[in-house]
């Protein structure tokens, strides 16, 4: 088969953009060394989360205005989760948009709040503020120590166990050819093209070629970029989820907190999801971290977010946690996603970057039009990995 | 944590009594945590209070087991801590490993410079239609009521299955003035004979055989029906248990017999219970017979991971003769680990017997073995396969059709949901990798096992948030 793009990498990002890509006319292959969403896909707390994170507003107000750049992106993604579900013909994703509440509990975080609203508000994000009051009236499950609150209407979470499949579904019936268990080992520019070598589930090798590669890799999409040559900043961090047994319904809202490391949603089959960035340990091999391995589980992190969802939720005090788990995400070395073609190296694209579940797929739609058309309605040239040519100058596929 | 114990033993059966007591004798300061109030373990296991049933209730034999667990705890370098269910292990700094365990007064860490896993064995899971009626569990649970809290789960009982330690129970169930209602055995009579009547040496290494062929003639006298070549194919009852179907073992679609009871135990064998060693980094390997996934380990003992060890039916399903010697093996060499002076005589000789214990072990296995294809015939499309989340077998398989890309077990979960209930796949997994290899092609263990993560079992979230782990930074 005369193939368009080769994917790498079957995680949310890689398999959204198989489907959109398909959508658009495109041949692809994908290809995926583990099974698919076994990555960071299948292993994030599903926050559905378009107000800017405690991370990205804590580092000084340039930083926090860089980040903002981004919300264009969360705005694209509020559509689409919205229209997912019918998009792919399916009954039932599990998406949930019923709303927010970022919290505040000092008055320093108060102002810290107002300030990423204007930010917000500047760019079209819909939020508003709540006061105390409003707060105990929304969330009455909350403990009166929240002083107030950033409200955004769509926020929500997504299902990560369900997503990814489904749009694997789309992509397999549209043409795509998926091959899980199949890791790249190797590739190269040759007459105009990109071969791609592979070695398949029981060891064989193959050879794969097409006009264009799509590193779609996570975590590992800087070891990926080695395989080419070339330079993206792209560094593997671990982090750790808790989920309790089930327990009636009780939390009605994403929960996340301005000035501590908080993420909360109560599952419809009753488990309340705990997370928010606490680390994990990764494995290491000499001078490297070992990616192969599930990062071990760090018993001060599941304690660190466990004591501040008791604080936030005094009812959690009833549940049991049923189990904790790790993940290992690429985060790009300046928070900002990397959308686009390497020029070093041309046809090779690259996507990825954080929020990776809420922005999977935007990143998706906006990787396949880019690709397809060499332009995006959506203005993307900030998230380009142009921004890394000064090292990349050094660089290249040959 | 200031202090650091040699070694912790999880579990306090017969290995990691046997483990015990080989250590202290060679000097080691030794801490054992069991769920379980008592010493004792599974087949020893003694009532949660004085007083609940005569001492000799079960016999000679698990009384004198309740006095020498007694007698172990009172010894100065054993530190017994009954009560506390272990749900976390991870490496503790520099040659070490730092426990985590949880009791009615909160959680605990422990530091440790060798840890013992001996934690036994659960009943095996299989899953056939009406299985999470209430009335229905396995036939070990139906024991640990009776010893533990000498209560009976009901007053008509059946038990059915394949493993030979169904007579004893039944057998116990006499002692304690309930008569079961039947035996059910899915092997041929003449099956059967040949494992009680297994030789003489076989019977001396496994007294389960010299204790089904005694329990057998028992029943036998007491006028307790024993079928051979059945199998319990159905349970009913609105609710709870009313009544079962049983069916020939070669044509399971026969079911026009049944059996009114008001609970049912189901004994097909054994799941070991791994998870500890599983979470802290050590690769289990597929035993098919004997006990699923199991830990394995060098001839001392000692796991992939330097300084943990496992015994007994950790290891793999034995019995209790086999958990003894093992037990003894890993206190001999986890006593020699750590510096003292232990004759390698004294190892070889513990070794040797170990040998000769996992050999019988072998051949009960296989005697006690239903047979893959009868399990699997057992469950419909109606069937839950994992109870905890309630999913179907049928659901299940239209789930792999559907998505050609799922291999391994815990691909399978993430859109399942088979294994992520408060049980953690203990239950559903043999059944969840069988469903797999079908429909892919392969066998059960190409699967893979899901991940075991901490906890170990569901912790009240209000212990994480007290746990004290002073000195740990
Ligand atoms: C614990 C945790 C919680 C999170 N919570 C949230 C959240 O609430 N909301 C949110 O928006 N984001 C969250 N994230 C981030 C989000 O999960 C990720 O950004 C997103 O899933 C990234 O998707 P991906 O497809 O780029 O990467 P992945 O899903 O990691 O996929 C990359 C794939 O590439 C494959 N691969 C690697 N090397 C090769 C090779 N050589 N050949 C072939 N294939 C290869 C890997 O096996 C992997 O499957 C969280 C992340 C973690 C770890
Ligand atoms: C329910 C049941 C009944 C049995 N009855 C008999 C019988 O009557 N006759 C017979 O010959 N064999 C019986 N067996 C087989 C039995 O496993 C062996 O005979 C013998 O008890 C094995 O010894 P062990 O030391 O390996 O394990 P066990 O005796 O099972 O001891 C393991 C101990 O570890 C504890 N434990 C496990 N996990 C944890 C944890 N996470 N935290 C704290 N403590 C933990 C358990 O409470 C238990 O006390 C039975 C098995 C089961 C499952």
């Amino acid at each position: 088969m005369n193939l368009d793009v080769v994917i790498i990498g079957g995680g949310l990002v890689g398999v959204a953009s198989a489907h959109f890509l398909a959508r658009g006319g495109a041949r692809v292959c994908l290809i995926e060394k583990g099974d698919l969403n076994r990555g960071a896909s299948g292993q994030n707390a599903g926050s559905l989360h378009f107000q800017m994170e405690h991370r990205l507003v804590e580092h000084g107000e340039a930083m926090t205005a860089l980040a903002a750049s981004m919300l264009p992106l969360s705005l694209d993604a509020i559509d689409r989760w919205g229209g997912i579900t019918s998009e792919l013909g399916e009954d039932d994703l599990d998406v949930v948009m019923h709303g927010g509440l970022m919290l505040a509990e000092t008055p320093e975080q108060v102002a810290k709040l107002e300030r990423k609203r204007a930010h917000e508000e500047k760019w079209g994000l819909p939020t508003r503020m709540l006061d105390q009051a409003e707060v105990r009236e929304m969330a009455p499950y909350l403990t009166d120590t929240v002083l107030a609150a950033s409200f955004c209407p769509v926020e929500g979470h997504g299902n990560p166990r369900l997503i990814t499949s489904a749009l694997a579904r789309s992509a397999l019936a549209q043409g795509v050819e998926i091959r899980s268990g199949t890791g790249v080992t190797a590739m190269r520019r040759r007459d105009g093209r990109w071969e791609v070598d592979v070695t398949g589930p029981d060891g064989e090798g193959d050879r794969i070629e097409a006009d264009m590669v799509l590193n779609a890799g996570g975590a590992w999409a800087g070891r990926i970029a080695t395989l080419a040559g070339l330079h993206i900043p792209v560094l593997p961090v671990a982090l750790t989820m808790n989920a309790t047994t089930p327990a009636r319904p009780l939390i009605g809202h994403l929960i996340q907190h301005v000035g501590k490391r908080i993420s909360m949603k109560q599952l419809r089959e009753g488990n309340v999801l705990i997370g928010g960035g606490w680390s994990a340990r990764m494995h290491r091999k000499g001078d490297q971290f070992d990616l192969s391995r599930r990062p071990a589980s760090d018993l001060d992190s599941i304690q660190g977010n466990v004591t501040i969802a008791l604080d936030l939720v005094p009812e959690l005090e009833q549940m049991h946690l049923m189990r904790s788990w790790t993940g290992t995400v690429g985060v790009t070395s300046d928070s900002l996603p990397i959308l686009g073609e390497v020029p070093q190296a041309p046809g090779y694209y690259v996507a990825t970057g954080g929020s990776g579940f809420t922005l999977g797929l935007t990143y998706g739609a906006l990787m396949a039009e880019h690709m397809l058309t060499r332009k995006t309605e959506l203005d993307i040239d900030l998230f380009s990995p142009a921004r890394f040519n000064h090292v990349n100058m050094f660089m290249g596929p040959k | 944590m200031t202090d650091i114990t040699d070694l912790v033993i999880v579990g306090g059966g017969p290995g990691g009594q046997a483990a015990a007591r080989a250590a202290i004798r060679h000097g080691l300061r030794v801490t054992v945590l069991d769920e379980q109030a008592r010493p004792g373990g599974q087949i020893f296991r003694q009532p949660f209070a004085d007083g609940i049933y005569p001492k000799d209730r079960f016999g000679a034999k698990h009384a004198a087991a309740g006095r020498a667990g007694a007698a172990l705890c009172a010894e100065p370098l054993i530190d017994w801590q009954g009560n506390r269910m272990v749900w976390g292990l991870t490496p503790g700094g520099e040659d070490g490993f730092e426990l985590f365990h949880s009791g009615p007064d909160g959680a605990a860490a422990l530091k440790a410079r060798r840890v013992l896993i001996a934690a036994g064995c659960h009943d095996m899971a299989v899953p056939f239609p009406g299985w999470t009626l209430s009335g229905v569990m396995g036939a070990g649970g139906i024991q640990a009521m009776l010893k533990g809290q000498g209560v009976a789960p009901g007053a008509s009982i059946l038990l059915g299955g394949s493993h030979p330690l169904m007579l004893v129970i039944a057998a116990q169930l006499l002692d304690f003035g309930v008569t079961p209602v039947g035996v059910v055995f899915s092997q041929s009579f003449g099956r059967i004979k040949e494992m009680l009547g297994a030789p003489l040496v076989a019977s001396r290494s496994l007294p389960v055989f010299a204790q089904g062929a005694r329990a057998y003639l028992k029943l036998h006298r007491a006028g307790v029906p024993v079928h051979f070549g059945k199998v319990v194919v159905r349970a009913e009852g609105d609710d709870t248990l009313q009544q079962v179907r049983i069916a020939p073992s070669d044509r399971l679609d026969a079911t026009g017999e049944t059996i009114a009871c008001d609970a049912f135990g189901f004994c097909y064998g054994f799941t070991s219970s791994a998870e500890l060693p599983r979470q802290i980094g050590v690769d289990p390997v597929w035993s098919e017979t004997g006990g699923g996934w199991i830990i394995p380990h060098d001839a001392r003992m000692q796991t992939s991971q330097p300084g943990l060890y496992v015994a007994g039916e950790t290891a793999g399903i034995g019995g209790e003769p086999c958990a003894v010697a093992e037990g003894v093996l890993a206190g001999l060499t986890i006593a020699e680990s750590l510096g003292k002076s232990v004759s390698e005589t004294e190892i070889a000789r513990a070794q040797t017997q170990r040998r000769h214990r996992r050999d019988f072990a072998t051949l009960l296995q296989r005697l006690a073995d239903p047979g893959a294809a009868l399990l699997q015939g057992l469950r419909d499309d109606d069937t839950a396969i994992c109870r905890c989340e309630s999913v179907k077998t049928g659901a299940f398989r239209a789930l792999l059709r559907d998505n050609p890309t799922i291999h391994s077990a815990d691909a399978a979960k993430l859109l399942a949901r088979t294994g992520m209930g408060p049980c953690q796949g203990r239950f559903c997994h043999r059944a969840v990798q069988e469903e797999i290899a079908a429909a892919r092609g392969g066998s059960t263990a190409d699967a893979k096992p899901f991940a075991a993560r901490m906890p170990a079992r569901p912790v009240p979230l209000r212990d994480l948030r007290s746990l004290s782990r002073d000195g740990n930074e």
